[in-house]
């Protein structure tokens, strides 16, 4: 993903910085919030040990088909919205509020949630929105890897749906904090 | 169930993985990983068929328990956990891809063209110059595309090319020839667009050509769309690598 992004910015390699600091920041603050306040997700991961009187590599197998299929489930889910939203938003609404930075930072952080374009590829498309400022293109780096369609699908998938909905907007704020931080600082 | 769907999954995932069906979607370099993708499903599909719904024991002890065993208690082998529903949803792709075999996209994605200036971040790696002398040489659009727009085409000035792509957009004398460009999947397919002044018939819209021809400047100030002068135009069938990489 740095590489790719050092390919997406060749002039500017300092984006490569700040988003791997955006990114490592968000991970780990999501993280230590989560520890502190949160509330484990393990409820819902008990039922995997009901298996007990089988042996460990059948309980592999069933725990990792289970979890394919849900989790395959799911990413049917949020590619079909991900598809709708890439069909259906014009490309012209992404330069609506490109000229305010701070509009610009919310517009790119709701587009990467929406548009859920893979971690490689997203420098690319963060390159290609030239009319946004830096710092809201970092902001669409950081956030799509973190928390996206898809993204949001599978934690439901795998946490359930009252888990994922307290995580996700938390990823979102905390992401785009703190690329907008990093943006700042180094851009 | 699960052992049905992941055979499902598995049988078209592996089919793709091995034909070209697989440069429809992906980047050819990912095969590898799908190929192993979908044999660990089959394979997992199987162990776990043959243990839960196919196993004699399974199915007689499914006979034997009752009513409520069958609702999900964890002594039944069979049993559901919750939440398994949204897994039909794995056969959406799987119908999708035996039932229509969803193509490459095309001239759809190519109508909604970008300022291709982002799509070649100018100056990444240092531009060869081109062969001399060796008759035209066959660039990527992508390849094409960067030279174009690098230090005003310097390294196009004097040379001949040949590009393959689609025809779209004819216009009397002129059309624009596209190719979209991956960087991951198909779902970050990017249009590449060459405007073409071809004297001589017009080709048809939608065909695959081959044209050899000179780059003459940029033809659309805004969207940075490279022109070319056509000395030759080849209709071709459309390559099994539908995209640039």
């Amino acid at each position: 993903v740095l590489v790719a992004t050092s390919i997406a910015f060749p002039s500017r390699p300092i984006v490569v910085v700040a988003r791997l600091l955006a990114s490592l920041t968000t991970a780990l603050v999501v993280g230590w919030l989560w520890g502190r306040f949160g509330r484990s997700p393990a409820a819902k991961a008990d039922h995997h040990h009901d298996h007990d009187d089988e042996p460990r590599w059948f309980r592999f197998q069933s725990t990792a088909a289970h979890d394919i299929v849900q989790g395959l489930g799911m990413l049917v889910v949020g590619a079909a919205a991900a598809a709708t939203m890439k069909v259906v938003v014009p490309r012209s609404w992404l330069t609506t509020f490109s000229g305010n930075v701070w509009l610009g930072i919310v517009m790119l952080a709701g587009f990467a949630v929406l548009l859920a374009v893979c971690s490689v590829a997203d420098a690319f498309v963060a390159s290609s929105l030239i009319q946004f400022s830096l710092t809201a293109r970092l902001v669409f780096m950081t956030v799509g890897p973190a928390i996206d369609l898809k993204l949001l699908a599978m934690q439901v998938g795998t946490f359930g749906p009252r888990f994922a909905l307290r995580l996700a907007p938390l990823t979102l704020l905390v992401a785009t904090a703190s690329a907008a931080m990093f943006g700042w600082l180094l851009l | 169930v699960q052992a049905y769907f992941l055979l499902a999954f598995g049988i078209v995932l592996t089919r793709v993985a091995f034909t070209d069906a697989l440069l429809n979607y992906v980047r050819p370099s990912t095969r590898p990983w799908m190929q192993a993708a979908g044999i660990t499903m089959l394979l997992l599909g199987v162990a776990v068929g043959a243990r839960r719904e196919w196993a004699p024991m399974a199915v007689a002890e499914g006979v034997t328990s009752g009513p409520a065993q069958d609702a999900g208690g964890p002594r039944d082998p069979r049993h559901h956990h919750p939440g398994t529903r949204v897994a039909w949803l794995v056969l959406a792709p799987v119908i999708a891809i035996v039932v229509f075999a969803p193509p490459a996209l095309g001239a759809y994605t190519a109508r909604r063209p970008v300022d291709q200036a982002s799509i070649v971040a100018a100056g990444t790696t240092a531009l060869h110059p081109l062969p001399t002398g060796a008759g035209p040489a066959r660039l990527s659009m992508y390849d094409f595309l960067r030279r174009a727009l690098d230090d005003s085409g310097q390294t196009l000035r004097g040379h001949d090319v040949v590009l393959t792509g689609f025809v779209s957009d004819i216009n009397g004398h002129t059309f624009v020839l596209n190719r979209l460009v991956i960087f991951c999947c198909a779902a970050d397919a990017i249009p590449i667009r060459v405007r073409v002044h071809a004297d001589g018939p017009a080709p048809a819209d939608g065909a695959w050509l081959e044209v050899t021809g000179t780059f003459t400047g940029i033809a659309q100030k805004y969207t940075h769309t490279p022109a070319l002068t056509s000395s030759h135009l080849a209709v071709v069938p459309r390559p099994s690598e539908t995209y640039d990489h």
